[in-house]
């Protein structure tokens, strides 16, 4: 167990660090999907804890709790699925390459690696600009990611890399759209609350009347 | 060597640690957690009875509260700031200044007092008393990543509100009257600052009262009290390193950001910055020091006790 964590920690560095040559390693090596896989569950429960401060601000008892963030983790999960199955399809339809699902998962899970860091957020006063770094950060790893299987470098897939990052943030601007459109109403169903939201500024007037946030 | 390092890495991940967990305190204080807390349930409102710093027969006319810095673990007030507190009293006929309160927790207890770490704080504050050590400073960090925890626009609202209900319940006991227009001031030493600039909104709201704020060598960020406080006045020394770098880690405080709430208070006239002289954050030349005389001959002190009640008695 503690080689497997050693092992999975040092992936991450060698993602994070973007250097080519793990990663081109990582993609090739036997278990590469898994190890994707496991990268975007976890950078998912890590959001799902850096947004946690939503449930507390909305006065949620700690069981209701527990189940919101059970229920948020499943419908986070739901959520990334349907960005990479959208970025999938439309790879497809605008015939960009033909690749299948399983290497959209490897590319873009193992580009997710700084996300597992988002928890970070929570921090007081740096989170909100953590939160943003992280975005970017993850945007240049899956950038590097696709630069790798693609046996480029980055200098020459920058142009072509940018659309790509284009066609990523419009993807997931439309993929979230909807998640949370139908997301949304399953959470308020199953615990009375919408967890798909993220945690914002409160506004002082909510704190003086009482209220739920 | 590699001991030294493993000795500084886990320190730094206890810095982080405290860090991310510094906003849970307050947000289940919200959440009505805290009560459910076995620890905090039955001793919570009889863990600070605040000294007053001097008798009185009548209603006092003013209402001054000291909120200290970062180093403070409980309701103690150290020597430096008694002598402060003891000036201001001294030059207020019918006002009242209280200190003792411990500013950086929603909860009703202290650091040192019905918490299940109690005994690791409190041997912190004795590693403290017997030799300055790095391992100390973790009391200034966990009472500081609070203050981050005030200046959060996420959290910020929920912490503030729960000081204050602190701070009514003070003045509530000293016999303030809601309503009754008796102006209040909170002062606020270093990281105390923030939390009585934040505090003061609410405060002003619950109590229909008018509420001035001094910041002495404060830790301020951006805070929405800053639309409505009464007055803010923000004293502070050229050799202060801890003020000017929370000048710089405050982007809405720089003069290029004029849409901050911080530039329109000082465009409204509600933000003043008053410079007190070549004085530090803390100890020997610093705010405090009775020993070290300024230009005029009066000592650091008298020259921020000075400033203070000018604020304090100015309508």
């Amino acid at each position: 167990m503690a080689d497997q964590i050693a092992a999975f920690s040092s992936a991450v560095g060698a993602i994070l660090s973007l250097d080519p040559n793990a990663i081109r390693a990582l993609q090739t090596a036997p278990g590469a999907l898994s190890l994707a896989i496991w990268i975007l569950l976890l950078g998912t429960l890590s959001d799902v804890v850096g947004d946690s401060p939503l449930l507390f601000i909305r006065k949620m008892r700690r069981g209701r709790f527990a189940a919101a963030v059970g229920l948020e983790a499943g419908l986070s999960v739901v959520r990334v699925a349907i960005w990479i199955l959208s970025f999938w399809i439309l790879v497809n339809v605008l015939n960009l390459g033909s690749v299948s699902l399983a290497e959209v998962v490897l590319v873009v899970g193992l580009g997710y690696a700084p996300m597992l860091l988002s928890f970070l957020v929570l921090i007081p006063f740096l989170g909100p600009v953590i939160g943003r770094v992280l975005h970017a950060w993850t945007l240049v790893t899956i950038l590097a990611s696709i630069a790798v299987a693609g046996n480029s470098s980055p200098w020459q897939v920058l142009a072509p890399g940018l659309v790509a990052v284009l066609l990523i943030l419009l993807v997931r601007r439309w993929s979230d759209r909807v998640s949370v459109a139908v997301l949304s109403g399953v959470s308020r169903g199953l615990v009375g609350t919408d967890v798909m939201q993220r945690t914002r500024a409160m506004d002082p007037r909510l704190v003086m009347s009482g209220g739920n946030g | 060597m590699d001991f030294v390092g493993s000795l500084l890495t886990i320190f730094l991940l206890a810095l982080v640690v405290i860090l991310v967990v510094a906003p849970f305190e307050s947000l289940k204080w919200w959440a009505g957690w805290v009560s459910d807390d076995p620890d905090t349930r039955s001793e919570s409102k009889t863990t600070q009875a605040l000294p007053m710093s001097a008798s009185y027969a009548e209603q006092p006319d003013q209402y001054v509260i000291f909120l200290p810095g970062v180093g403070v673990m409980g309701t103690e007030v150290d020597s430096w700031e008694q002598s402060l507190v003891d000036l201001l009293q001294g030059g207020l006929d019918t006002g009242v200044v209280l200190a003792g309160l411990f500013p950086f927790t929603v909860r009703d207890d202290t650091l040192t007092e019905h918490r299940r770490t109690a005994w690791f704080w409190r041997w912190l504050a004795h590693v403290r008393e017997t030799r300055p050590s790095l391992i100390a400073r973790l009391i200034d960090w966990r009472n500081l990543t609070q203050v981050f925890v005030s200046m959060d626009p996420r959290y910020g609202p929920i912490y503030n509100k729960g000081v204050e209900e602190k701070l009514a319940a003070v003045l509530d006991d000293q016999g303030y009257l809601a309503g009754s227009a008796r102006p209040i001031t909170l002062i606020g030493y270093s990281g105390g600052a923030q939390i009585a600039l934040g505090a003061s909104l609410y405060l002003a709201h619950d109590l229909r009262a008018p509420v001035k704020v001094i910041s002495l060598g404060g830790v301020l960020g951006d805070d929405p009290a800053l639309a409505s406080v009464k007055h803010l006045y923000h004293l502070w020394g050229t050799n202060d390193l801890e003020s000017r770098m929370a000048t710089a880690v405050v982007p809405a405080r720089w003069k290029i950001a004029t849409r901050s709430l911080w530039n329109r208070a000082i465009v409204a006239h509600r933000l003043t910055q008053e410079c007190l002289g070549a004085m530090q954050h803390t100890g020997p030349k610093g705010y405090l020091d009775a020993k070290t005389m300024a230009p005029d001959g009066r000592s650091y002190l008298e020259v921020t006790a000075s400033a203070m009640l000018r604020v304090i008695l100015c309508p």
